[in-house]
């Protein structure tokens, strides 16, 4: 589990107006809540909360924010969410949760598939249903990724929740029956060539 | 096989124009690799046949295609050489009305470079500018 510090600066002005300045600034708008805290409104830089992002992808991440605000108040975090533009997918938005000491939390931790399923090799094709899987949690045993082998599968074959194996601290919110990953036969796909128009 | 309603509560409907951006649909929830739109307008059921072959063609075995817009808007025609009046033309086709921001196919089971290329040759049919959208760059 990696850990980074990112500066925040703190907004009292809330609202789309307020909003629109700030991303043109170079800013996100964001906001922290927790169990025991009042939502708190903040901004961080661009470019800062992206290097970050990009080159921690697909890990559990805990966040330092540290707010110059004179205070020097930091706050250990997890992003919960986040917004992308629906067209130029950068970020409009980002949702911090705040970690209690001692307290569990709710998080999606990705799944890495190891291992080239037996039916793949056979013709047929992989399909992934779900990438990422919710866990609870303390803030301390938060894992990076779920290593899920997938090399026995053959066609016809799933993968489901139930069939996980995580760490004891480790609780899977998601149905146990929801399927993470099958292999189905190739399908026979329309051939090319007979797209009549009438 | 083209896609159309299997069958409409009305046969025709107006025009309408194609405002805002796509609020749903806008990011990969099936496939590893997709094809986003940054035009709106109007997307016929021959030019998304189009495309799907066109995937189909490059990617070959392995691939598996999701299309994630459906055409259920009648679009009428008069006929060639026809004095205006006499009503509203007949049903021509249906189309999909698209958003910038939507996603039209995602794909998965194939290498990167192929599934790039094959979504390259796909917006190539298309009437819209289009970007390729990845689940590792996002």
């Amino acid at each position: 589990m990696r850990q980074v510090t990112l500066k925040a600066e703190k907004r009292e002005k809330t609202g789309k107006e307020t909003a629109k300045k700030l991303r043109k600034m170079g800013y996100i708008p964001a906001v922290l809540y927790g169990k025991a805290l009042e939502p708190q409104s903040f901004a961080v830089s661009y470019s800062e909360f992206e290097k970050i992002y990009n080159r921690f992808k697909g890990e559990a991440v805990i966040y330092t924010l540290e707010f110059a605000d004179g205070e020097g108040q930091r706050r250990q975090a997890v992003l919960k969410e986040f917004q992308r533009h629906p067209v130029s997918d950068r970020f409009i938005h980002l949702d911090f949760q705040a970690i209690e000491e001692g307290e569990t939390l709710e998080l999606e931790v990705p799944i890495e598939f190891v291992g080239k399923p037996v039916g793949v090799t056979k013709g047929g094709i992989l399909e992934i249903m779900i990438h990422e899987l919710t866990v609870e949690c303390l803030p301390k045993d938060i894992p990076d990724k779920i290593v899920v082998d997938i090399s026995s599968l053959d066609i016809g074959d799933s993968l489901h929740v139930r069939d996980v194996k995580v760490a004891s601290n480790i609780k899977i919110k998601d149905h146990p029956e929801e399927t993470i990953a099958t292999v189905v036969a190739e399908e026979e796909e329309a051939p090319a060539a007979e797209t009549t128009t009438s | 096989m083209l896609l159309q309603p299997k069958k409409t509560k009305y046969r025709k409907s107006q025009k309408g124009r194609v405002r805002g951006i796509a609020t749903k649909g806008n990011s990969l929830s099936f496939g590893d690799y997709g094809l986003k739109v940054l035009e709106a307008g109007h997307l016929t059921s021959q030019q998304i046949e189009a495309g799907r072959v066109a995937i189909v063609r490059t990617a070959r075995k392995g691939v598996k295609i999701w299309i994630r817009v459906f055409p259920d808007k009648p679009i009428t025609k008069r006929p060639a050489e026809t004095r205006m009046g006499k009503g509203k033309g007949p049903v021509e086709g249906y189309v999909a009305v698209i958003k910038p921001g939507r996603v039209i196919y995602e794909i998965s089971g194939v290498p990167a470079e192929v599934a790039k290329e094959a979504l390259r040759l796909a917006a190539s049919k298309l009437p819209f500018k289009c970007k390729i959208i990845s689940r590792e760059e996002l």
